[in-house]
């Protein structure tokens, strides 16, 4: 082999290295911004927007009518009233806050 | 009567009678129809689905119990500083609201809940400076406790806490100060996990937060908060590696009350 194939072939070698030591070292790099998080990359949402998506995610005026119900929260209150009016009484018990919670 | 389950089961003052209403109907929580001698006249444990079938047990125990007139009753707020106004403490009761989506709506039931924040958590949501373009980053701890609303059930027994928060950032930008009011901006970060001995029942929770408040610069005070997530859900043994669902939640709060419609 003469000294300039030699030489050729260094730089070929070389720039090659070069190039795969920069595609090791930047590629990452691309792919993480390709990544980056939805929310950076979006606009952030308009007054009317959010208003919009929090309106889909509260119940709706109709579905809250439950809690226009006067509703007892003390059972001993509640079987007094019952007893005094003679009314079937209504209980809601759940794991947790019935009027609250879930 | 709208009773929580635990306080029923262990209050001394009523313990005995649910003991005496659950050896009739037994079921472990939902409705019970009771007659004024302490009788189970119907009721079941009915699901989100499933009024057709509560309305026919109330009819059929009223049939039994014979005819009664309609009870006249007021409507009161029973949690009237849920999501409005300032107690007299200066604490205050953001209103959450979530539920899954599918293509912007909502699938399924929309949950409600409340997070109340004391007068410094409060506070910390408050601009620093009261000028167009000034920027803060909320308190950690503050920003911790927004994952409440990152599960949609109290699996396990308790809603997600701060200490289930992973990740929890939560900035703001005053936009725009005009007419007396300050316009501010946030946006968040959000992830929680729980871990349960029952495999099925932890979970994983990762969002972003875009929200808008007003700041009344005469009042001194937060006119408005609207904090909107979006983001997945996962749950089951090892939840990172489930199959996530898109869900959605709000936390807001107004100053004043609007009137219901």
């Amino acid at each position: 082999m003469s000294l300039t194939h030699f030489v050729h072939r260094a730089r070929l070698f070389l720039c090659g290295g070069i190039f795969a030591v920069a595609a090791g070292e930047y590629g990452p790099a691309r792919q993480v911004l390709a990544q980056a998080p939805a929310e950076a990359r979006k606009p952030s949402p308009s007054a009317a927007e959010l208003t919009e998506l929090a309106t889909a995610i509260r119940p709706s005026a109709k579905a809250n009518k439950w809690q226009q119900i006067p509703w007892l929260m003390d059972v001993n209150e509640g079987r007094r009233v019952a007893k005094e009016e003679k009314r079937l009484l209504f209980l809601w018990t759940v794991f947790g806050e019935p009027l609250d919670e879930c | 009567m709208a009773i929580s389950l635990q306080k029923l089961r262990t209050d001394p003052a009523t313990k005995d009678w649910f003991r005496s209403i659950g050896r009739q109907k037994d079921q472990y929580q939902g409705i019970w129809i009771v007659s004024p001698e302490d009788k189970v006249m119907g009721g079941g444990d009915f699901g989100y689905a499933d009024s057709p079938k509560l309305l026919d047990s109330l009819d059929t125990a009223l049939k039994a119990s014979g005819p009664v007139q309609p009870r006249k009753a007021e409507r009161r707020e029973l949690y009237p500083f849920r999501g409005v106004g300032v107690r007299p403490d200066g604490n205050v009761d953001l209103a959450l609201y979530r539920c899954f989506l599918h293509l912007g709506k909502a699938d399924g039931p929309q949950m409600r809940d409340t997070l109340p924040l004391n007068k410094e958590e409060w506070a910390a949501l408050r601009p620093p400076k009261l000028v167009a373009g000034a920027e803060w980053v909320i308190a950690e701890d503050v920003a911790r406790k927004m994952v409440r609303p990152f599960c949609l059930n109290t699996l396990g027994g308790d809603m997600p806490g701060p200490e289930d928060a992973k990740v929890a950032r939560l900035a703001a930008i005053v936009e725009e100060v005009e007419d007396g009011r300050a316009r501010i901006r946030l946006t968040g970060t959000f992830e929680a996990v729980k871990l349960f001995k029952e495999k099925h029942l932890s979970f994983r929770s990762t969002a972003t937060a875009a929200g808008i408040a007003e700041y009344d610069l005469k009042e001194m005070t937060l006119s408005s908060f609207l904090l909107v997530f979006q983001g997945s859900y996962q749950q089951g043994a090892q939840p990172e590696t489930q199959k996530g669902r898109q869900f959605g939640a709000v936390a807001e709060w107004q100053r004043k009350r609007t009137p219901s419609p």
